[in-house]
């Protein structure tokens, strides 16, 4: 009997939480019907009326023995004023009081510990989420922070909710040490499984308006497994609307080949980032351009700018090449348009850099560069009506063929496979990391397919313990030389050995006695190593956890740029380029943006900005603006990649 | 109904403008999107032109349009290759390959247009 009572009560206690105020009302009730029986003790004898606290206005009877029984409960200072009552009187008084401070003591402990419970649950982030129209980031890594940073920087008025499986304590310290500009955010960080239906709910996912899902730290190799189970989950109908009304969402997979399992789960409705993809080719894209790297932060990072699809009022018959300097204060980067064919669902095209003979039509939209918040204005379209040929131009195309690769990490394959694809001619990569031989068997086995004829790859021993191997390696004659973030021995922070390895680039070069020294493109996971990397011969630094995070953030907001973002990435396709100035107008003169926009659009180019001595990396310059430039001046334009 | 065309291209914006300004003059397009894709289209579409992409995914243009040349049923096609490789050796080696012309990538839409007005059949 004791023990089924004892197995009700740990059920009722476990499974309702209402259950101890109706556990505590039973008792006080209990009490007060056992206190209520000192009437047949002489409650009201002429004995017991005499006493302070026993009164009998109500008649002597039910109610006067309620209310005295209860008043016991509640006030324990009550007991004393039944003095000169009988003996059985008082030892019901006592009992009530006794049983009043038991009862009392219970209820303030029931509330006091819901109170801390709930404390705790939003300490632990285990609350239950009433928003409507926030920002969701699910996963935790170490882009959260730049994704959070360039929020604020957006402007973001929204609340943002974490949910993650890493540690809470965690993500709030990193939200502590990062950015002042943190504080304009509501931040509201939550401790769960980003995969399980019931904690999506939690956070409200079916209520947010932009998802970010972030890799989980945590789950280590299994990281993209969950982001696709959490695709999958969000694109469901319990997250999705009648007609894809649900909220807008970006995903990071890291591995390449899970990034078509991930397209899928998200049934192609949602822009995914492939990290180890992106990073690779924005590597050799600095190889490429170097410098580039300071041109993408300045274009997509700053929060100066953004990329906008307007609708203009009559386009109908302009040649695209009129409308490269329509705006004063906007570069127009291409057109957009709905694709409808009969059967299929509408698709949005947009197409970079299309020929200065395009001929627009009325459903065209065009794609803009503008500054943030500001309208574009509109000056007279210019009055070239036909496509000229341009002239004739000697231009030195980047054309890499000699690589030198500094450590190990997954990535490698991929940047490797990435060189050869803009390869025009043959093309020679060695590799100089720690265990060369595991390294070379792991980078063949998993990119075999990747790696073309034209390609000869080696891989020679190298560690920072021996850095005088590196002079044998003879770095001066590469072309450019990566150093990749070297994540393999988790003993030593990645970018303290790329501080290692620059800095003893820096005493190669020393040695070399002012002789041409190829550029330097670095991978680095934390943007504060930059401030370490000066007076190094390094070229272009790739902060690989903030241009990742800078893409994420803005995919989910303009889900249209995943489009651009892959076509400027990708080879054969159209790219950022840096071009020698003298290429467009005449150095030492003063000349206005407008017309060296003029100048580009007959390559069939368009001027982003410039990279000068004076100004350093200017995007979007105003078109009326004069300028006076010199020798290695470079002017930045979209254009199509070509191999020479 | 115009002539049909046939664009073996992978890079999507390539694909939706190319595609779009030759809607506009009046042909009909057909898309593949890797050389083994292409191939297989050439023989169920059985197109009039081929506008062939070398850098492809799969099967590269050259290895496609060897292949194409090499088909009994396929060898009267007539294909341009389309490419950003600009040098001299690179048009040789699409003109080895069996494509019967060579433009260079930015495509100038009145060159290209001139050239498959010559190839495509009367």
């Amino acid at each position: 009997m004791f023990k089924r009572l004892n197995y009700y009560l740990f059920l009722f206690s476990t499974t309702s939480r209402v259950f101890p105020y109706l556990l505590i009302l039973g008792l006080a009730s209990l009490v007060i019907l056992v206190g209520m029986t000192a009437y047949f003790f002489g409650l009201f004898s002429a004995e017991a009326i005499l006493a302070e606290g026993i009164d009998d206005a109500l008649g002597g009877g039910l109610l006067d023995t309620l209310w005295w029984s209860m008043k016991h409960i509640l006030d324990p200072g009550a007991l004393s004023e039944n003095y000169g009552a009988p003996a059985g009187v008082i030892f019901f008084a006592l009992f009530n009081s006794i049983m009043g401070l038991i009862i009392t003591g219970a209820l303030i402990g029931f509330i006091v510990s819901a109170i801390q419970s709930a404390m705790e649950d939003a300490r632990r982030g285990s609350a239950t989420i009433r928003e409507n129209g926030h920002y969701l980031i699910l996963g935790w890594n170490r882009k959260g922070i730049v994704i959070l940073e360039l929020l604020a920087k957006l402007g973001a008025t929204n609340r943002v909710v974490v949910l993650t499986e890493t540690d809470i304590e965690q993500v709030r310290t990193d939200i502590r040490q990062g950015p002042r500009l943190l504080k304009q955010l509501t931040l509201l960080p939550m401790q769960g499984s980003i995969s399980v239906n019931s904690e999506l709910r939690r956070v409200a996912a079916h209520r947010a308006s932009h998802i970010i899902l972030l890799s989980e730290s945590k789950s280590g190799a299994g990281s993209d497994l969950t982001t696709i189970k959490t695709l999958t989950l969000l694109n469901s109908g319990l997250y999705q609307g009648p007609g894809g009304n649900g909220p807008k969402i970006a995903a990071e997979i890291v591995n390449k080949e899970n990034a078509v399992i991930a397209g899928i789960a998200s049934k192609h409705n949602h822009p995914i980032v492939s990290s180890s993809d992106f990073i690779s080719k924005t590597m050799v894209q600095c190889a490429r351009y170097p410098g580039y790297a300071e041109v993408y932060n300045e274009l997509f990072a700053s929060g100066k700018f953004s990329i906008e699809i307007c609708t203009i009022p009559n386009l109908d018959g302009v040649l695209f090449g009129n409308l490269a300097s329509a705006f004063n204060n906007g570069a127009v980067l291409g057109v957009s348009w709905t694709d409808q064919k009969a059967g299929e669902n509408p698709r949005r095209a947009s197409v970079l850099n299309p020929e200065p003979d395009y001929d627009l039509t009325d459903d065209d939209e065009i794609i803009v560069l503008k500054g943030i918040d500001s309208p574009l204005e509109r000056v007279d379209l210019d009055s070239f009506s036909s496509w000229e040929e341009p002239p004739e131009r000697e231009t030195t195309r980047p054309n890499v063929k000699k690589v030198l690769i500094l450590a190990y990490n997954a990535n490698l394959g991929l940047i490797v496979a990435e060189l050869a694809k803009h390869a025009a001619s043959d093309i020679s990569v060695v590799v100089a990391c720690a265990d060369a031989k595991s390294s070379e068997a792991l980078v063949r086995a998993r990119y075999s397919d990747l790696l073309s004829g034209h390609l000869t790859l080696s891989f020679t021993e190298f560690d920072l313990a021996e850095a005088w191997r590196l002079d044998g390696i003879r770095p001066w004659e590469f072309d450019v030389i990566f150093i990749v973030a070297d994540e393999v021995d988790k003993t030593i922070d990645a970018d303290s050995k790329t501080i290692m390895l620059l800095l003893l680039l820096g005493e190669i070069e020393n040695k070399q006695n002012n002789e041409a020294f190829p550029p330097v493109v670095a991978e680095l996971l934390n943007s504060e190593s930059k401030q370490l990397c000066v007076g190094t011969p390094l070229t272009d630094a790739i902060v690989s956890t903030e241009i990742l995070s800078i893409q994420l953030a803005q995919l989910v907001r303009e889900p249209f740029l995943e489009t651009l973002y892959k076509e400027l990435l990708n080879a054969g396709g159209i790219e950022i380029g840096l071009r020698p100035i003298e290429h467009y107008v005449q150095l030492g003169v003063p000349v206005s943006i407008a017309g060296i926009t003029r100048s580009a659009m007959r390559f069939n180019e368009i001027a982003l900005g410039y990279r000068s001595v004076q100004d350093g990396v200017m995007i979007n310059p105003s078109k009326d603006q004069l300028c006076i430039f010199e020798e290695s001046d470079l002017l930045i334009v979209l254009a199509q990649q070509v191999y020479t | 109904m115009g002539k049909k065309i046939l664009i073996v291209e992978d890079n999507e914006m390539n694909r939706d403008m190319l595609s779009r300004r030759l809607v506009r003059k009046g042909y009909e397009i057909v898309i593949a999107v890797d050389g083994a894709a292409g191939l297989e289209m050439m023989k169920s579409e059985r197109p009039d032109l081929v506008l062939m992409d070398m850098g492809l995914p799969v099967m590269d243009g050259w290895a496609a349009t060897a292949n194409a040349k090499a088909d009994e049923t396929l060898k009267m096609i007539p294909i341009i290759a389309l490419t950003a490789h600009a040098l001299e050796a690179d048009r040789v080696r699409a003109l080895e390959a069996g494509a019967d012309d060579f433009e260079t990538k930015p495509i100038n839409l009145a060159g290209l247009l001139e050239k498959m007005t010559v190839l495509l059949p009367a």
